[in-house]
């Protein structure tokens, strides 16, 4: 017996068993397989089965190279010492950077939803590109008109599914939320307080909304604020978790779209650095657990630069990528907190992170 | 205390006996025993070769039930290893019958593990063409087609 003349349902049974990251080969070998594998069901089952069978977590983020930027994933792994690693997928896509009269114009925000990603570069207009890595789409969207320091926000509405991306800024009283399903942009009328927040990092999607770290204009007081993407509002205020001391920088990071992580990143290498998990988070509620808290990072010399971070809950590691340079900080709950330069990697690594790869046979 | 045998017959007339809780892992043989006991059961579409290496896995993966709770022939780990093993000494051509066979007789476990050896040689191919060589099938597709797909598909895990 040959592959060839199995029954149909039993090649989709063989089929639904291959790694993700193979379904390229497996459409491109002939042409009975390729109609299989772009079936909808298929797709699903696929998706199932290959999610309970990973065994790492693959984190995506979006690094800047020479004349181009590549979205490549990372991994954690534990080496037999109790020393933990980032291994650094070389199969990277590279991402076309926009020129704008004789100006490269590179991504300025990025985000992953139930295996959408969003990039947004921002120019004279901004031009977005949803992408399901899955299916291998594209949908490139033009925002219609334009205002200085935009923010985007993406999601979608927890009762239908239906994807949306919403555009703000705090320079503009105009709001509109573009609706993948029409491929139309709305006017959104409701109150935003607009001269009272200030967000100054780039939101994070999880779980269907969008989270910012956001800051009073006037008290400087720091919270945690969401769009709700169902009822298409801004929540309420959210507390942030109990922070010790003075610190930097907050970054926000999502843990399987399932938790918000948030890292102080402090001052000096003398002080702490604090990472807490939440263990309810919605538009309108939040609780925290302390994830863990690194004492001293004085192994590091040169000052601490974080950006971007991501944690492994069942691991107990953190990753955070240097703002300035193209090294990352790793590690363990017991481990010490080391300073690492990736040998595969010469480019900046900290450019954007995106986040934790979940596939998704969402059509776009 | 003796156990119950039935007999399983192969194309070829090849007689096979064996006791009822092995063969009872196929939900059809568990099905056709009830119907029709004390009859040997012809599995006309299934060769002497594939019934004896299908007799030789359910015999592995019988849960022994004499009343003790926790009697199963192998620990979980153990068995995994052995399946491992099992698959990979069957060449390609037999394995396709073996998944078929499984399918057939209805033993979801055995079903499983031949379609995720089948899976696993196809993930360990390089591209399409070593996809296309290993299993010995045709591309109707044309350069353009298979460009275009890839351009697609590209995947950064």
């Amino acid at each position: 017996m040959m592959i060839s003349n199995l029954p149909r349902d039993l090649v989709e049974e063989i089929l639904a068993r291959v790694p993700v990251k193979s379904i390229g080969a497996v459409r491109s070998t002939c042409k009975k397989w390729n109609v299989l594998s772009k079936d909808e069901r298929f797709a699903n089952k696929h998706i199932d089965k290959a999610a309970a069978a990973a065994r790492e977590k693959e984190y995506l983020i979006i690094t800047a190279g020479g004349s181009m930027d590549y979205l490549i994933s990372v991994s954690i792994y534990e080496t037999c010492n109790k020393n933990f690693g980032l291994s650094i997928n070389p199969k990277a896509i590279s991402i076309e950077r926009l020129g704008h009269s004789g100006r490269t114009v590179f991504i300025s925000q990025a985000f992953l939803s139930q295996g959408l990603l969003l990039c947004v570069w921002s120019n004279s207009k901004s031009r977005l590109l949803v992408w399901n890595l899955y299916w291998g789409k594209r949908r490139w969207i033009e925002c219609p008109t334009h205002c200085l320091n935009e923010k985007f926000a993406f999601g979608y509405d927890r009762s239908c599914g239906s994807r949306k991306i919403l555009r703000f800024s705090n320079d503009s009283p105009h709001m509109e939320i573009y609706y993948l399903s029409s491929d139309s942009w709305r006017n959104y009328d409701a109150s935003f307080n607009r001269n009272t927040i200030k967000y100054t990092e780039p939101g994070l999607s999880l779980k269907g909304n969008t989270y910012w770290y956001a800051r009073d204009y006037e008290s400087k007081d720091g919270f945690l604020h969401c769009f709700d993407f169902t009822r298409e509002r801004f929540g309420p205020r959210l507390p942030l978790p109990p922070c010790s001391q003075s610190f930097h920088t907050v970054s926000l990071s999502s843990v399987k779209e399932e938790k918000l992580a948030v890292l102080f990143s402090p001052w000096d290498t003398d002080s702490a650095l604090d990472i807490w998990v939440t263990n309810k988070i919605e538009p309108y509620e939040v609780s925290w657990s302390i994830f863990f808290k690194v004492e001293t990072m004085q192994q590091i010399y040169h000052g601490f630069n974080s950006s971007h971070f991501f944690i492994d809950e069942e691991k107990k590691v953190i990753v955070v990528f240097d703002r300035y340079d193209e090294a990352y900080y790793i590690c363990g709950e017991s481990g010490p907190f080391r300073k690492m330069y990736p040998r595969e990697y010469l480019y900046t690594l900290a450019y954007k992170h995106v986040g934790c790869y979940v596939p998704s046979s969402v059509q776009i | 205390m003796s156990k119950k045998m039935i007999v399983l017959k192969s194309s070829e007339g090849v007689s096979f006996v064996v006791e009822e809780a092995v063969a009872r892992q196929s939900k059809i043989i568990s099905f056709l025993v009830e119907e029709f006991p004390d009859r040997e059961l012809p599995l006309t579409n299934m060769t002497s070769e594939i019934l004896r290496k299908t007799i030789e896995y359910c015999k592995k993966h019988v849960v022994e039930d004499d009343g003790g709770g926790d009697s199963s022939s192998s620990s979980s780990g153990d068995l995994k290893e052995w399946d491992v093993k099992f698959v990979a000494e069957i060449d390609q051509p037999r394995l396709m019958d073996l998944l078929m066979a499984a399918n057939y007789l209805d033993i979801p476990s055995l079903l499983d593990v031949t379609c995720q050896k089948v899976a696993d040689t196809i993930a360990a191919c390089n591209d399409e063409k070593e996809i296309r060589a290993t299993f010995n099938i045709e591309n109707d597709f044309t350069e353009e087609e298979v460009e275009a797909i890839r351009m697609e598909n590209q995947y950064p895990i």
